[in-house]
């Protein structure tokens, strides 16, 4: 039976973490509360669930080498989601570069990782979904994923953006209008 | 904090179609226990030295191949092309202006050549001019003269040796039959 600490403050977390004695408890504090989500993060980007468990894994340990440099001026979670984000979009950049893939090739790379994957049983509705969403420009894809499966409001992931809600708004609409598009013309 | 009645209703107007897949499971597992054993892991990374927990520095070979691999991208193919193509009107036209500066270089050379050289020069050399090109070279020295009157003109003390040296190696029977 899982027993998350999702009731425990950041502030502890990073009192704990902050310090070499306990460093290691504070980490396993934060995994406790946060390394779901961080997980569906880098997930929802690089498709893969073992390509996911080594990011997230190298996103923990940078989060442990470098919590010192947590100034506290975002909430924590922003903090470990863009460090997350980043290390997601770099490790499915250069998995695609190593593959020498190119734009147009976006929708069958994402087709031969799902279908690579012991971890992935999804319909092929799902897989033309995942297909949809990674022609996505990236920016747009953020804001679809931040909304669609992180279900966040438009005010959180303004201040997370630093983009205007309306102008995030009308990105996840046109995301929207784009996938329905595509869909059609598979479909079609 | 989540959005999930707002996020429905602005699905709903927009695409029912991604709400009803919302509604399905999306296919994304996880093996059992993972997020359990992921600590452990975890925990154990960062206890091992700075240096060998960090993923390793890549090595330059692989940069090197990635942006190679990179460049051969689609979207680098048609600007591949054009450049191609630039390069080649380039060349060719480097190609036929050095040529023609060339044949303007060898001109002037050989005008600064006497006429009697080269006439020389070709007498000696007949055997590597084509028949064409001897007929021509009565432009070399003076337009209004034909092949004959460049060639060496022999004074008659000449011919009469070599008419006798003819009629020294030819036999009568040799003349009787002309006859």
């Amino acid at each position: 039976m899982e027993n998350r600490q999702n009731d425990i403050s950041d502030e502890k977390i990073l009192e704990l973490m902050n310090s070499p004695a306990t460093a290691d408890q504070g980490l396993r504090l934060l995994m406790d509360k946060y390394s779901r989500e961080l997980y569906w993060v880098i997930r929802r980007i690089v498709y893969d669930h073992e390509d996911s468990n080594d990011v997230l894994q190298n996103c923990l340990v940078k989060v442990y080498r470098n919590i010192h440099t947590f100034e506290g001026r975002s909430k924590l979670y922003t903090w470990l989601r863009r460090i997350a984000h980043n290390e997601a979009i770099s490790f499915y950049n250069s998995r695609k570069r190593r593959r020498a893939t190119s734009i147009d090739d976006e929708e069958s790379y994402v087709g031969q990782t799902l279908s690579a994957d012991p971890y992935f049983d999804g319909s092929e509705a799902q897989v033309i979904l995942q297909k949809a969403i990674a022609t996505l420009p990236d920016k747009q894809k953020q804001v679809f994923l931040l909304r669609y499966y992180e279900e966040m409001p438009y005010a959180q992931m303004s201040e997370m953006l630093g983009t205007s809600e309306g102008a995030l708004k009308a990105s996840f609409h046109h995301a929207v209008k784009k996938i329905e598009t595509y869909v059609s013309n598979v479909k079609a | 904090m989540k959005d999930k009645k707002q996020l429905n209703e602005e699905l709903k107007e927009l695409s029912p179609w991604l709400l009803s897949m919302k509604e399905q499971d999306d296919g994304f597992k996880v093996p059992v226990d993972y997020f359990d054993r992921l600590q452990d892991e975890v925990l154990q990374k960062v206890q091992q030295p700075t240096v060998a927990s960090e993923p390793a520095a890549p090595n330059w070979l692989d940069e090197l191949l990635e942006r190679i691999q990179a460049l051969f991208q689609p979207r680098y193919r048609l600007a591949y092309a054009f450049a191609a193509v630039l390069v080649l009107v380039a060349a060719i036209w480097v190609m036929n202006t050095q040529s023609d500066a060339y044949t303007n270089m060898e001109a002037m050379a050989l005008e600064e050549v006497p006429s009697d050289e080269l006439l020389d020069y070709i007498n000696n050399h007949l055997e590597d001019f084509a028949s064409e090109d001897l007929i021509q070279t009565r432009s070399l020295n003076d337009e209004g003269m034909s092949l004959p009157q460049l060639l060496p003109s022999p004074d008659d003390s000449e011919i009469e040796v070599y008419l006798d040296e003819i009629m020294h190696d030819i036999d009568v029977e040799d003349i009787e039959s002309f006859l």
